[in-house]
C-alpha cells in the first residue's frame, strides 16, 4: 500500500527532524560537536519502553524519556569543561559506546541483546494511537512543538548567548556569562529532545535492541545537521526531508534489503564527504565549523 | 595460574594493539589530525586476504604480500582523495575528523555489500594445541604474533632512528615549519605516513585474521582500542602508543577479573573517556596542531 | 580600588610577570606601557581571571578575586577589551552589543518568554551608538565590519558591559587619527562620568594626554610609576625604550 509506506516514511521524517535540530542546537548554535547524540536517544527509547512495558501511562514514558536523557545530557557537559573540538567529539563518542556496552551488558536492565519486544503502542487519554496513521499524527505534533520550542530557544536572548559561547568562549566569560553553565543546558535540551525523539521510535517500531543506537545510527543525524548548513534550522528540515527520501529509489531498483541498509550509509558517508571537502558550511548554512 | 594467563592474554591483544595503534600514530604525528578510517584499512585488508585466499586460492604467503599492498594503498587513496584536498581548502581537524568518520563508515558498508554480515575465518592455521608456560597456555600462532609485533616494531624504531626518511617523518613531526625551510616536502611525508602506516595496518590485519575471526565491523572496534592505546600513551608519539597497547591489553584483561566479561569491550571506552577527560596529552604525548599555551 | 601585589607568573621558564605590585585608584585613568613581551597584557589576564598567577594576589575593593572564574570577575565590576578583536562574528553588532548590557539572557526559561530586545535596554544601546558614531552599522555581522569599525564595536560593547572598572588591552591599535581622538574622548568622558579606567598602549601622545597615572613594565617588572611629566623624564623609562 502506497499511503503506508508515505505514511512510514513521515513518521521517520517526523523522529529524525527532532534529531537533528537537537544536534543542531549542539552543534550549530553552541559549537558542541556531540557524537555521542545517539546516546541520548538510546536512553530516551529504553526508559519510555521500560516504563511502559512495567505498566506506566505513555505520557509519562514520553516525559520521562526526555528528562532522563537531559540528565545524561548534563552529564556530558563535563568533558566539555576542558575538551573542545575533534577532542571533545572523540569523548562524546567514548560517552556513546559507554551507554551502548551499558545497554548490551546491563541484561538486568535491558535484556542485552535480546532486545525489548512488545512495546506498547502510545495511549493518550483512553486513545490508543494503533494505527500507522494516528502515529503520524503524534509523531506531527510532538515533532512541531519540539520544532518551535527549539527555535524559540535560538531566537531568544539565550540562544544569543549560546551562539556567544562558539564564536567566542573567552569573550563571552568576560562579559559575565558562565560558560559552563550555558553548554550544560544547551546539552541538557538537546538530550532532552533526542529523548522523546527515542521514545517514539521505541513505541513506533515496538523493538528496541542495543543495535538500533550505534555510530552507524548517527551517520544520517549528522549528515543533515552538516548538510543543512550549521546553525540553520530551516536548513536542518529542508535537508531531513531529502536525506530520508534519498536512499528510497534503492527499494525499487530491486535490491535486497541486506544491501539497502549498506547501501544508505555509503549514499550518506559520500555526502557528507562531498559537503565536507565542497561545501562545508552546508546549505543553508549560517556558520563554519571549527 | 589466573594471573600468568591473564598477562599472556594481555601480550597477545597488547601486541596486536601496538600494531594498530603504532601506524596510527605515525599518521598523526606527521598530519597532526585523527585519522579515524585507520580501522577501515586494517578490515578492508582482512577481508582482501581472505578473498585472495579463501575465495581465489591463491598462494597464503602471496595472498598475504598483496593484501599489505593493497592496505598501502588504501592510505595512499584516502590521503589523495579526500584528506589532501581538504587540507587545501584550510580544513580545520574537525573536519577533517568527520570526514575521516564518513571514510570509515563508507568502507565498511562496502564490505558488507561485497561480503555480507556473517562472520568469516582465514582457515590457514589450524587450531594448534597450546603449549604450556608457567602454568598458562599459549599457542603458537599466539607466540608468532607477539614476535612479529616485537620484530616489526623494531624494525619501525630502526627506521624512525636511522633512515633519511625516518627522520624526515621527525622533523615534519616536531615542526613542519622548520623541516620545509630545510627543503623536506611535508606533502611527500605525509604520503609516506600514510604508505608505511597504513602498512603495519595491513600487516596488523593479517594476524588477526589468523588468530580471530572476520567481521564487517572489526575495524571500528581495533580502531578504538588502538586510538585509547595511542592516547594512554601520548598521541603522535609511536613508542607512547606500543606503550599504550600495552597497558590496554593487560588492562582489559586484568579488568575482567573484576567486571562481567560482556563488558570487556567496554574497559576501552571508560579508559578511553577517563584519559580525554584527564591526561588528554597522554604519558609521553606532544602538543595538538595549533594548541597554545 | 584596585590592588596588584607580588604577582609572579612564569611560562615554562620566562618570567613573563616578575613580582609587580601597583594600586589603581578609584575614578582615575591609569596607563600601563611598557615594550612589547613586558608582560602587560599578562597581568591584564591576570586581573581577568584568565590566567592564575603562581603567586601574588588581586585585591578588588580590598577582597581578593585571584582565584575566580572569569565570569564571577567580570560581574563583581571589570570590563575587559583584548588586543586582538574577539568580537563574536556570526552575530550582529547589535546582538553583540546586547550581550554585554546584562546576565539576565543566561536565563533559560526567562529569555524564552521574552522578545530579544527591550525598549530600554535598546535605548542604552542606541545612544552610545550614536556616540561612538557605529548607528550606520548595527544589523552588519560583525565579520563583515571593517578593523576599525570591529574596534569602535569593541569598545562600545566593553562600555556596555556594566562596570566599575574598564581594563582596555590597546584601545586605539591600528586605528585612524581621527580614531584614535574619538576614543581618547571618550574614554574622558567616561571618567567625567565616574568610571575607573587602566589600559595598555604603545602610542605614548595618547598615553600622556590623557592618563593622570603611568606604569612602566620591562620584563616583567615595575620600573617606573609616577604622573605623565615624571615620566617623560625618568632615565630608567627613557633607556628601556631607546633601548629597543
Amino acid at each position: 500500500m502506497i499511503e503506508e509506506y508515505f505514511i512510514h516514511l513521515l513518521i521517520l521524517i517526523g523522529i529524525y527532524l527532532i534529531l537533528a535540530i537537537s544536534l543542531q542546537l549542539s552543534i550549530g548554535f553552541t559549537g558542541l560537536l556531540n557524537l555521542g547524540h545517539i546516546a541520548f536517544f538510546a536512553v530516551g527509547a529504553y526508559t519510555s519502553a521500560l516504563l511502559t512495558l512495567n505498566g506506566f501511562p505513555f505520557c509519562i514514558g514520553l516525559l520521562l524519556a526526555g528528562l532522563i536523557a537531559m540528565l545524561f545530557g548534563f552529564l556530558l557537559s563535563w568533558p566539555t569543561k576542558k575538551l573542545k573540538g575533534d577532542y571533545l567529539a572523540l569523548a562524546t563518542l567514548a560517552f556513546s559506546f559507554v551507554i551502548y556496552a551499558l545497554a548490551l551488558n546491563w541484561i538486568g536492565l535491558t535484556r542485552g541483546p535480546l532486545g525489548l519486544p512488545g512495546i506498547p503502542k502510545p495511549s493518550l487519554f483512553g486513545f490508543v494511537f494503533s494505527s500507522n496513521f494516528s502515529f503520524l499524527i503524534l509523531t506531527v505534533i510532538i515533532a512541531l512543538i519540539s520544532y518551535v520550542v527549539i527555535k524559540k530557544t535560538v531566537s531568544s536572548p539565550f540562544g544569543k548567548v549560546l551562539e556567544a559561547v562558539r564564536d567566542d568562549e573567552l569573550a563571552a566569560k568576560v562579559l559575565g556569562k558562565n560558560t559552563f553553565k550555558m553548554k550544560t543546558y544547551a546539552l541538557g535540551i538537546s538530550a532532552f529532545f533526542a529523548g522523546i525523539a527515542g521514545s517514539l521510535y521505541a513505541h513506533y517500531i515496538t523493538f528496541i535492541d542495543p543495535s538500533s543506537f550505534t555510530l552507524l545510527q548517527l551517520i544520517p543525524i549528522l549528515t543533515i545537521v552538516i548538510i543543512g548548513g550549521l546553525a540553520s534550522l530551516r536548513g536542518t528540515l529542508i535537508a531531513t526531508v531529502i536525506i530520508i527520501l534519498l536512499p528510497e529509489p534503492l527499494r525499487f531498483i530491486g535490491f535486497s534489503s541486506s544491501i539497502i541498509g549498506p547501501a544508505r550509509q555509503i549514499i550518506y558517508a559520500l555526502l557528507l564527504l562531498l559537503i565536507l571537502i565542497y561545501r562545508p558550511k552546508g546549505f543553508f548554512g549560517r556558520v563554519n565549523l571549527k | 595460574m589466573v594471573f600468568t594467563q591473564l598477562l599472556i592474554n594481555g601480550l597477545i591483544v597488547g601486541a596486536i594493539y601496538a600494531l594498530v595503534a603504532s601506524g596510527f600514530s605515525l599518521i598523526y604525528s606527521t598530519c597532526k589530525f585523527i585519522h579515524f578510517a585507520h580501522g577501515a584499512t586494517i578490515a578492508f585488508s582482512a577481508y582482501v586476504l581472505y578473498f585472495l585466499f579463501s575465495i581465489l586460492n591463491l598462494n597464503f604467503g602471496f595472498a598475504v604480500i598483496l593484501s599489505i599492498i593493497f592496505a598501502s594503498l588504501l592510505g595512499y587513496g584516502m590521503n589523495i582523495f579526500v584528506y589532501k584536498r581538504l587540507r587545501k581548502r584550510k580544513a580545520s581537524n574537525v573536519i577533517l575528523l568527520l570526514s575521516s568518520f564518513a571514510l570509515l563508515i563508507l568502507l565498511e558498508s562496502l564490505i558488507l555489500i561485497l561480503f555480507g554480515a556473517d562472520v568469516k575465518t582465514i582457515g590457514y592455521i589450524n587450531v594448534a594445541k597450546g603449549l604450556e608456560f608457567f602454568g598458562a597456555i599459549i599457542t603458537p600462532l599466539q607466540i608468532f604474533i607477539i614476535l612479529i609485533s616485537f620484530i616489526l616494531l623494531i624494525g619501525l624504531f630502526l627506521f624512525m632512528k636511522k633512515t633519511k626518511m625516518g627522520k624526515a617523518i621527525k622533523a615534519v613531526s616536531d615542526n613542519k615549519n622548520v623541516a620545509e625551510i630545510v627543503g623536506i616536502s611535508s606533502e611527500k611525508i605525509y604520503t609516506w605516513s600514510f604508505i608505511i602506516g597504513s602498512a603495519i595496518a595491513g600487516i596488523a590485519a593479517i594476524l588477526i585474521s589468523l588468530e580471530q575471526n572476520l567481521a564487517p565491523t572489526m575495524g571500528t572496534n581495533l580502531m578504538i582500542k588502538g586510538f585509547t592505546a595511542a592516547i594512554i600513551g601520548g598521541i603522535g608519539s609511536i613508542p607512547g602508543a606500543i606503550l599504550g597497547a600495552y597497558l590496554l591489553g593487560f588492562a582489559e584483561n586484568f579488568g575482567i577479573w573484576f567486571l562481567p566479561s560482556g563488558y570487556k569491550e567496554a574497559i576501552a571506552f571508560i579508559i578511553l573517556f577517563i584519559f580525554l577527560l584527564f591526561k588528554s596529552r597522554g604519558i609521553l604525548g606532544i602538543k595538538k596542531r595549533g594548541e597554545k599555551e | 580600588m584596585l590592588e596588584i601585589s607580588n604577582l609572579k607568573k612564569n611560562f615554562g621558564g620566562i618570567k613573563a610577570v616578575n613580582d609587580c605590585s601597583f594600586k589603581i585608584k578609584e575614578n582615575s585613568i591609569t596607563a600601563l606601557i611598557g615594550s612589547n613581551g613586558s608582560g602587560k597584557t599578562t597581568v591584564f589576564n591576570i586581573i581577568s581571571g584568565i590566567l592564575k598567577p603562581d603567586s601574588g594576589k588581586v585585591r578588588f575593593n580590598k577582597k581578593i578575586i585571584s582565584e575566580k572564574q572569569p565570569h564571577e570577575i567580570s560581574n563583581l565590576g571589570f570590563s575587559r577589551l583584548f588586543q586582538q578583536s574577539r568580537l563574536f562574528d556570526n552575530l550582529t553588532v547589535k546582538e553583540n552589543l546586547h550581550l554585554a548590557l546584562n546576565n539576565q539572557d543566561t536565563f533559560f526559561l526567562k529569555s524564552l518568554f521574552k522578545t530579544i530586545f527591550n525598549k530600554e535596554d535598546n535605548k542604552k544601546i542606541l545612544e552610545l551608538a550614536k556616540i561612538m558614531e557605529i548607528e550606520s552599522f548595527m544589523n552588519k555581522l560583525t565579520k563583515n565590519l571593517s578593523y576599525g569599525q570591529k574596534r569602535l564595536v569593541e569598545i562600545a560593547r566593553a562600555v556596555l558591559n556594566p562596570h566599575k572598572i574598564l581594563i582596555l588591552d590597546e584601545p586605539t591599535a591600528g586605528v585612524n587619527p581621527k580614531l584614535r581622538k574619538e576614543i581618547s574622548k571618550l574614554l574622558i568622558n567616561l571618567k567625567k562620568r565616574g568610571d575607573t579606567i587602566l589600559f595598555i598602549e604603545h602610542d605614548l601622545n595618547f598615553t600622556l594626554k590623557i592618563a593622570d597615572e603611568i606604569i612602566v613594565l620591562d620584563e616583567g617588572k615595575i620600573i617606573a610609576q609616577g604622573k605623565p611629566n615624571d615620566i617623560k623624564k625618568n632615565k630608567k623609562v627613557l633607556e628601556a625604550y631607546l633601548g629597543e
